[in-house]
């Protein structure tokens, strides 16, 4: 038998047969390299499971203590940091506001009714320009287009909920 | 449903105890794996104790079919190679400056019934440990699940993340350089232990 066949059976650690291990051992006589596997492989066998000092699970309990305690803490900062962040962006937000602060009960009194009396005119001046631009251009289109359109705007509506009727037996149907 | 599988259930709801438990189990296992790939007890000590942990925080992501201690030393082997790796990239010329001083040293075993023999397993164990230490780091965690845990071929494949055919080869080479290296060290001390002889005489 060949050098490498015997290599083989140290390096894929096979098991022997009697037969087989004689020969393997006649063969280790001769042959450095594979006497050299084979030492190689039973000192790996004997070679002892080395156990950890005392205490190891005391210890143990004490880092995933302190482990919690660091997560507990990285969540605080988070949390901290979020609620910092969410208080900027309010001030940022409440900025512009801010000078209503300084103002006193009847000076604030007197600025809002101002923008009352502001916002009410504005509402009367828009209602009123609508109105008059509404009677200039019904002055300028003819009846047989307000019709047109009315009757444009029937059709629509008409179309508009036939297809919605139609997509809704469509929806029952496939369920 | 044996023991384990309860503190294993039990420690997957949260319970502490029970994790202790599986600790207290599986400490000698974790802890020698994690000194033949490191060579060293503290960071032994430092990467069992860190992969218990990685353990415990993903515990909801143990799938109860697979044996438990195949998953968790696992874990300790992926951690190993990932310090090991580390170690190499950032302080590559640690092992080169590391002084003969720092290797652990075992106390000598007063209970031991033949000193000598005592002294003699114990410069086998160091230099079994100079040889993994010769080993890249996926070869030395295949070398320790095959010889000190009985892993098979498949099992240390499931474990490091490689194929049946990967594993094969690097044992081989593994067993090779193992070989190449305990055959050098007998011959240093050969020599050591006479200086002066000739190999002749």
């Amino acid at each position: 038998m060949v050098h490498q066949h015997y290599e083989q059976w140290l390096l894929n650690d096979e098991r022997l047969t009697p037969e087989q291990e004689r020969d393997l051992r006649v063969h280790l006589r001769n042959c450095p390299n594979c006497a050299a596997l084979a030492r190689a492989n039973l000192a790996l066998r004997a070679a002892p499971v080395v156990a950890p000092p005392h205490g190891f699970t005391l210890r143990f309990q004490e880092r995933l203590a302190a482990q919690r305690e660091l997560q507990r803490k990285r969540s605080l900062a988070g949390i901290f940091l979020l609620g910092l962040t969410g208080m900027i962006a309010l001030g940022l937000v409440l900025l512009p506001f801010l000078p209503y602060l300084t103002l006193g009960p009847e000076q604030l009194f007197t600025m809002w009714v101002s923008n009352l009396v502001y916002i009410a005119i504005m509402i009367r001046m828009v209602s009123a320009i609508g109105l008059t631009l509404l009677n200039v251009t019904g002055a300028f289109i003819p009846d047989y287009a307000w019709i047109l359109a009315l009757a444009l705007f029937f059709v629509l509506s008409f179309g508009l909920k036939a297809s919605a009727r139609r997509v809704a037996q469509f929806a029952k149907s496939a369920a | 449903m044996n023991e384990e599988q309860a503190w294993i259930l039990q420690a997957q709801q949260g319970n502490d105890e029970a994790f202790t438990r599986l600790v207290e189990h599986y400490q000698t296992p974790v802890f020698n794996l994690c000194y033949r790939m490191l060579g060293e007890p503290e960071a032994a000590e430092d990467a069992a104790q860190e992969s218990f942990l990685r353990a415990y925080q993903n515990l909801s992501r143990y799938d109860r079919q697979r044996p438990f201690a195949t998953w968790l030393l696992s874990i300790a082997a992926h951690y190993c190679i990932d310090r090991l790796r580390r170690r190499r990239l950032v302080i590559f010329s640690l092992d080169a400056e590391r002084e003969d001083d720092d290797r652990p040293t075992e106390l000598p075993d007063m209970e031991a019934i033949n000193p000598e023999q005592e002294a003699i397993r114990r410069e086998q164990q160091e230099g079994i440990q100079e040889a993994l230490r010769g080993l890249d780091a996926t070869d030395r965690a295949a070398i320790v699940l095959r010889y000190w845990y009985d892993f098979s071929e498949v099992e240390i494949a499931a474990s490091l993340n490689l194929t049946v055919s990967a594993v094969k080869s690097r044992l081989h080479r593994a067993r090779k350089t193992v070989a190449r290296l305990l055959t050098a060290q007998s011959s240093e001390t050969r020599m050591e232990r006479m200086p002066y002889g000739s190999p002749a005489l």
